[in-house]
């Protein structure tokens, strides 16, 4: 049974996350995260669907940010439903980049960083691979293939994102660390 | 490609079963006779947390049905059963077994669970407003992760 004077790792992970926790019950926010709950959504047909993420041209900027976004009616399998989806968001050299975030090789999803080790890249946490800003596989590393990239259109000033596509024509850069 | 406890997704588990190292398993309490609520909203929130976490780290982790047990087992019982789970987990191929609950009572036996327990206290989600929920949610997982890449990362 456990012993009572032993503080181990977990447990101190453990009252850190209690205390975490309870540290945002104050009401603690994430400034980079982003919720958008009702997309505007118009079905047509063989025509595309764009959601309005709810970000405005005028809030983009060089560093990515992460924006979540609800996408109604989604199916698989046998189920249907609405998925909470994040899309980095960025404007580079002048042109608006929409990127997911689903790293290309087993789908877990990777984070932005602006600091080393691996300043200005995208990591995925689950096995190493990277990604530069525009989301281009870096060499030697899991992923063989670019993050994929949504189309994006303004409207009256709203960011609209549409559908995802694959880049695979894209070769590979070589590290940078 | 998606980790959870479906046909498919083990399908493809099989394909990629050298990238697949983590089994994530929620602790989830039963009872239909008093403190019904306050243990489904523990379960429900250990339920959301460990779905959170495969949406998040789909591509290493393999996301079973919780492991449930009743209010009135005893706990020396609970954790005979769960030590199976997680020695066939080990023993077929999972280097990390991640379980999952908002139940306090498993601290009591933590060392016993090798390093495998994390508890998360249950929000009361259902007297928030969806959008402040939601970020508290997105906070919670956020943490979460930090706890589960920090473990890869020492092992
Ligand atoms: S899922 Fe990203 S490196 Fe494997």
């Amino acid at each position: 049974m456990s012993s009572e004077h032993d503080v181990s790792r977990r447990q101190f992970l453990n009252y850190t996350l209690t205390g975490v926790g309870g540290f945002m019950a104050a009401g603690m926010t994430l400034p980079m995260i982003r919720f958008a709950i009702d997309p505007l959504l118009k079905q047509g047909k063989g025509e595309e669907n764009f959601y309005d993420i709810g970000l405005k041209e005028s809030d983009l900027t060089e560093q990515p940010q992460k924006i979540q976004f609800v996408q109604k009616d989604i199916k698989d399998g046998w189920y249907t439903f609405d998925q909470k989806k994040e899309v980095y968001v960025f404007k580079h050299e002048g042109e608006i980049f929409a990127l997911s975030p689903v790293c290309t090789h087993l789908g877990c999803l990777v984070h932005w960083s602006p600091e080393p080790p691996y300043a200005n890249e995208f990591q995925c946490p689950c096995h190493g691979s990277r990604f530069t800003k525009t989301g281009i596989n870096i060499a030697g590393l899991p992923a063989t293939a670019p993050l994929h990239r949504y189309d994006v259109k303004v409207k009256d000033g709203k960011i609209l994102i549409g559908n995802l596509h694959p880049r695979n024509n894209i070769p590979a850069v070589p590290p940078k660390y | 490609m998606k980790m959870k406890w479906t046909v498919r997704d083990v399908g493809a588990y099989f394909a990629e079963r050298d990238y697949v190292d983590t089994a994530v398993v929620p602790l989830v309490k039963i009872t239909w006779h008093n403190e019904i609520k306050a243990t489904v909203e523990q379960g429900e929130f250990t339920t959301l947390m460990a779905d959170r976490l495969e949406g998040q780290l789909k591509g290493r982790l393999m996301l079973f049905p919780p492991f449930t047990y009743l209010k009135s087992e005893d706990v020396a019982n609970r954790l005979k059963r769960l030590q199976s789970w997680m020695e066939m987990l080990r023993r077929d191929g999972m280097k990390h077994v991640f379980l999952i609950t908002s139940d306090a009572e498993w601290k009591t036996v933590e060392s016993d669970l090798d390093e495998s327990l994390i508890w998360i206290p249950s929000l009361p989600l259902e007297h928030m407003d969806p959008e402040h929920g939601d970020e508290m949610i997105a906070n919670q997982t956020k943490q979460l992760l930090q706890i589960v890449t920090a473990k890869w990362q020492n092992a």
